[in-house]
């Protein structure tokens, strides 16, 4: 993956008050794939407008909460003849749970899509038991 | 023409949405009173089409579209936009705890309300959005005219 795509993930290990005061006024909430590996889970979100250098990926105590403002499309005198898309940011929050390691995320943007992997604390991790 | 290809989400017991059902009743009344989570288009792509003196701008979006997956043509005063978004394709061993997002052929078609000067049309996709700037012939073009 390029390097210039990457999203540094911000963390905090105090508490969510941080991340929870700043919910925005107004977004839409970005649909979302995620799946589960056996290492990892992968979150991708649709933010399209948003750009690398505005989104944040922040995660603290098993709460990952995403922001992507938007830019204006249009200038000011413009008149629209359609009108689709919601000139707001956007937001989404999930809850983890256990067994992800939060010093262990990376996110990167591509083609308006963003993609977090979250692996998995060791514990969590599927073994094989060899019948002996 | 528009194909969708529609999925169903699995939820799982992780990755519990801040906005589960009574978050979501919470949010509702937010938005009948100005804020809160507003819904988005359900046509794939969205657009926006803003008219200008000189131009018009047509803004789509495209999330997880390649570059090389889209078509755009201009036949009288319709302009079409086609393509595929390719479905995420799932790594072995691995299996989806929420699958929201669409996948699939979309198609779109709007008819301008202007001419438009063919050979001078532009387009550019960048962080999901496909911009397409559609200039107005010179002769269409509003112009202040004098008195004698």
């Amino acid at each position: 993956m390029a390097k210039n795509n990457e999203i540094a993930v911000q963390q905090h290990h105090q508490s969510t008050a941080l991340i929870e005061r700043s919910e925005p006024e107004q977004f839409t909430m970005p649909p979302a794939d995620i799946y589960e590996t056996p290492e990892a889970f992968v979150v991708m979100l649709d933010m399209p407008g948003a750009s690398k250098d505005t989104i944040s990926v922040h995660i603290a105590r098993e709460r990952l909460v995403v922001r992507g403002p938007v830019t204006a499309f249009h200038k000011e005198n413009a008149s629209l003849l359609f009108n689709e898309i919601p000139a707001v940011g956007f937001y989404r929050a999930f809850n983890l749970g256990k067994g992800i390691d939060q010093n262990d995320v990376d996110a990167h943007f591509e083609d308006g899509v963003l993609t977090i992997t979250l692996r998995k604390k060791e514990e969590m991790k599927p073994k094989e038991i060899h019948i002996k | 023409m528009l194909v969708r290809v529609q999925r169903y989400p699995v939820v799982g017991p992780i990755f519990e949405d801040l906005f589960s059902a009574e978050r979501q009743i919470g949010s509702l009344f937010n938005n009948l009173l100005g804020t809160g989570g507003l819904s988005r288009a359900h046509t794939f792509p969205a657009i926006d089409h803003a008219e200008y003196e000189n131009e018009s701008i047509l803004v789509a979006e495209m999330p997880g579209v390649k570059k090389e997956d889209v078509k755009i043509s201009l036949e009288n005063r319709f302009l079409t936009i086609s393509g595929e978004r390719k479905a995420q394709e799932l790594p072995e061993g691995s299996s989806w705890v929420r699958n929201e997002v669409d996948a699939g052929e979309f198609g779109r078609s709007i008819e301008l309300s202007h001419a438009v000067d063919a050979d001078k049309i532009t387009a550019e996709m960048e962080d999901g959005i496909l911009r397409v700037v559609l200039p107005k012939p010179e002769a269409v073009r509003p112009r202040e005219i004098r008195l004698h």
